[in-house]
């Protein structure tokens, strides 16, 4: 079976792996769909539902979520038809009614022509439950923070809303929140992150802070023996591995 | 013991069977949920003290069992005395002594615990004489109120495991696949996909190793369809689990039971037991070379894990949320791997149909939904209970044939079909047969079976908002569709209750509603706007006197003026 398979997006030919990720293949097509809860590095969860497009197989014609939708055969796909731009007006709505003050929520809806609906208006909030925080931290092996309660209630915690005995505070949850509610505050050597104070590592070479002692302890314990004894921040550590390699041609 | 041949089982049986007594009777306690909340144990309780009092143990052949819920819950606790099936109703503890004394030692009939024909106002002596009963064809319930659900003996000497004998000795798995397939049987959990096309795709699909999985997390407000099946003849599920599975190639499946349903467990668990005893479970089934297991999983009480992807996220012990289904189940489901998921009613058909085969599947039924449904009955008709329909018979049927109509003289005004997934069905269209296209056509959907019957007192609005209401604290959260869409929704709609609408209100429920239907991740979010959007197809008129302040139905409270009339 041929692994190449050919696409119809809007009227154009588009070529695809077979397996491969719709929202890849359209974003190399230089489609444009609006994203939010997507994150290139982590495994789709398809939650914001902003990415839908309508996919036709030829026996029907469907709405779904391109960031996990897999290519598996022969498909006309649309990504700016009426029912695409319906979809897309409800979500952004929705969002507007609870995030009016996003800057990146004011963007998409600007761009698609949604104002905010005034009967709709609700009690504002500051996480869009995208989850890119969670999927990090279990990318990362440690899996120190999820979801608890469901429906709106929900929201991210640790384990029982105490400070997470599996959170090595690399701070990448923050890293990865598109609206930067995840608060991190560093200061006298320390990194406070959910409710926790995590010991700064600072660069042998540099002295910038760059991680910290726990996530080296945890680092430690991961099989393959990684090395990681030489405390040098990512920067310092090009430099010295690039001398090191001028030093042994010259 | 253990059986090692369908000829140990065959002979079995014969055993069992030879050994009653013709002359034996049998004094059968309904012990169901619905007749326990009754007080039906304390009328076993007295029925046993009073065989002790009058002496009766050794002077008359008498043997006293619970069985499994008989459907009418309406007329609870009930006492079927066999062998002539003299049907006892609403029975106290008070009455066993007349019970042991004229029923059981003289053969007389008393009276005042018969069921009273409401429309010939004559009493009926027996189970088949019951109109309640007799419009009814009894396949997933077959066993239920005829067995004790604890005694794999009684469910054997029923004819149980024969079709599991006949998979294993005389069919290859493929060849059970082609039976399934051609008696036409459909998912009874709601989408109705068939089955046997299901177990084939699960079949062919690339895998390490298959399970089987049966969806006991009834949650439908009102529905108690599984729960019967599974507290009254939980064999028949783990039979028909195995013969799926023996189809699919699996050897491990499980039995995900909603947490509410301790009766169901406990059941389920002496049933295990009792058939891996007697070896028709476990290694080497009837020794046919195939081995196979179950376990119990109970549910953490979120209505979402009905839903399949969330129900083995659950399994897994992840938490219970659904995921996108572009790659099905059947090739990657529970630990990745190809899985059959099928609610309970569909397990308990299973074996049924292979025992007696696809062709007298199909003489029940319609053309695309052959064999027959399980309802949960239940609202303003007469006799609420548990009804077991052949696919094809109306709605009126199901309401005035079975449920005896009406109660207090007054008209349907709606039936609400599939639960918080469904839609209402007005009174118009009670002519419509139950089948799975037919009720989608009209907007609603079978689904797992609860049929909530509803009069003039009801009104439209408040259904709908008490759906969504339900929908709103079961969301998951996952996707923003459904965390936001319901709540939304939900607000609309209390406000028309509370009499806070606005103009333009209606037409924002339904550009709401239909996004919600097309952006959800799930089938919970998709479909959670039908009720509201059946409603509003049926009952607009209703939602526009809301907006004006007036609820026909005497429901929303904050509609209602009270005054003092000066006069009186």
């Amino acid at each position: 079976m041929s692994t190449k398979l050919e696409l119809k997006v809007n009227d154009n030919v588009v070529t695809a792996e077979r397996g491969e990720l719709l929202l890849d293949v359209l974003r190399r097509a230089g489609v444009l769909v609006p994203t939010l809860c997507e994150h290139p590095g982590l495994e789709g969860v398809g939650s914001c539902r902003l990415c839908l497009v309508e996919v036709n197989t030829g026996r029907r014609s469907q709405l779904v979520a391109s960031c996990l939708y897999p290519v598996e055969g022969e498909l006309t796909v649309l990504t700016d038809s009426p029912r695409v731009n319906e979809a897309r007006r409800f979500v952004l709505t929705l969002l507007l009614a609870r995030y009016s003050d996003v800057q990146l929520i004011e963007e998409l809806a600007r761009r698609y022509g949604v104002k905010p609906v005034e009967r709709l208006q609700a009690e504002p909030a500051d996480c869009l439950l995208c989850l890119r925080c969670v999927r990090a931290c279990a990318a990362q092996g440690n899996g120190a923070i999820a979801t608890c309660l469901r429906g709106r209630e929900k929201r991210v915690s640790p384990p029982f809303d105490e400070p997470p005995a599996d959170c090595v505070g690399c701070g990448a949850c923050a890293e990865v929140c598109p609206l930067g509610a995840i608060k991190v505050e560093e200061g006298e050597g320390k990194r406070r992150i959910w409710g926790r104070e995590f010991t700064l590592v600072h660069c042998q070479s540099c002295g910038e802070p760059f991680a910290t002692r726990e996530q080296f302890d945890y680092l430690r314990k991961q099989p393959p023996d990684l090395l990681v004894e030489e405390e040098l921040c990512p920067r310092c550590r090009k430099l010295d591995q690039a001398l090191r390699i001028s030093g042994s041609t010259t | 013991m253990k059986l090692m041949s369908r000829e140990d089982l065959y002979i079995y049986r014969e055993q069992l069977l030879a050994q009653r007594d013709p002359d034996s009777k049998t004094i059968w306690v309904c012990g169901g949920t619905g007749c326990r909340a009754n007080g039906s144990l304390k009328v076993l309780a007295a029925l046993r003290a009073e065989v002790q009092a009058q002496g009766l143990a050794g002077r008359v052949k008498l043997e006293l069992k619970t069985s499994g819920c008989h459907g009418y819950c309406e007329r609870g606790p009930i006492v079927i005395i066999a062998p002539r099936n003299v049907f006892y109703q609403r029975v106290r503890p008070e009455d066993a002594a007349a019970i042991i004394e004229e029923t059981v030692f003289r053969d007389r009939l008393v009276r005042h615990l018969l069921y009273h024909d409401p429309a010939t106002k004559t009493a009926i002596p027996n189970v088949a004489g019951i109109p309640f009963y007799r419009r009814q064809v009894r396949i997933a319930l077959r066993n239920n109120g005829r067995i004790d659900p604890e005694s794999c003996a009684d469910y054997i000497a029923a004819g149980g495991y024969a079709g599991l004998a006949r998979a294993l000795f005389e069919l290859t798995p493929a060849g059970v696949i082609e039976e399934i397939k051609r008696s036409g049987l459909r998912g009874r959990g709601g989408g109705g996909f068939p089955t046997g096309r299901k177990w084939e795709i699960c079949r062919m699909a690339a895998g390490q190793v298959r399970y089987v999985i049966a969806n006991g997390d009834e949650g439908d407000p009102g529905a108690f369809m599984d729960r019967s099946i599974m507290e009254g003849d939980p064999h028949s599920v783990i039979e028909g689990l195995a013969i799926g599975a023996y189809a699919v190639g699996a050897t491990q499946g499980f039995i995900y039971v909603r947490a509410e349903y301790p009766l169901a467990v406990k059941h389920l668990e002496r049933a295990l037991e009792e058939a891996r005893a007697l070896g028709l479970l476990g290694e080497n089934i009837l020794a046919s070379g195939f081995s196979f297991d179950l376990k119990i999983s109970r549910g953490g009480g979120a209505f979402v894990c009905g839903e399949s992807t969330a129900l083995m996220a659950s399994l897994e012990g992840r938490p219970g949320e659904p995921r996108a289904k572009y790659i099905h189940t059947t090739e990657k489901g529970l630990y990745n791997q190809p899985t059959v998921l099928n609610n309970v009613e569909t397990w308990a058909n299973v074996p049924e149909i292979i025992k007696r085969g696809w062709e007298w599947y199909t003489s029940l039924g319609t053309e695309q939904s052959r064999g027959t449904k399980v309802f949960s009955l239940v609202g303003k008709v007469k006799n609420t209970g548990l009804v077991e329909v052949p696919m094809g018979t109306t709605l009126r049927e199901i309401i005035y044939d079975i449920g005896g109509g009406i109660k207090g003289g007054r008209q349907v005004k709606a039936v609400q079909t599939g639960g918080p997934s469904g839609g209402c069905i007005p009174a118009e269209l009670l002519h419509l047969p139950v089948d799975f296209e037919q009720l989608a056509a009209a907007g609603s959907m079978m689904g797992s079976g609860g049929l909530i019957v509803m009069d003039e007192r009801n009104c439209m609005v408040d259904l709908a908002r008490y759906f969504l209401q339900f929908l709103a604290d079961e969301s998951c959260g996952k996707c923003l569709p459904c965390r936001e869409g319901i709540p939304q929704l939900l607000r609309l709609l209390t406000d028309l209750a509370l009499g806070r609408g606005q103009r333009g209100d209606l037409e924002l429920v339904e550009s709401l509603a239909c996004g919600l239907q097309e952006t959800a991740l799930c089938a919970l979010g998709k479909t959670a706007a039908n009720p509201v959007l059946s409603t509003l197809r049926y009952f607009r008129a209703e939602y526009e006197e809301h907006l004006n302040g007036f609820c026909r139905a005497g429901v929303c409270r904050g509609l209602i003026d009270y005054y003092i009339d000066p006069v009186l």
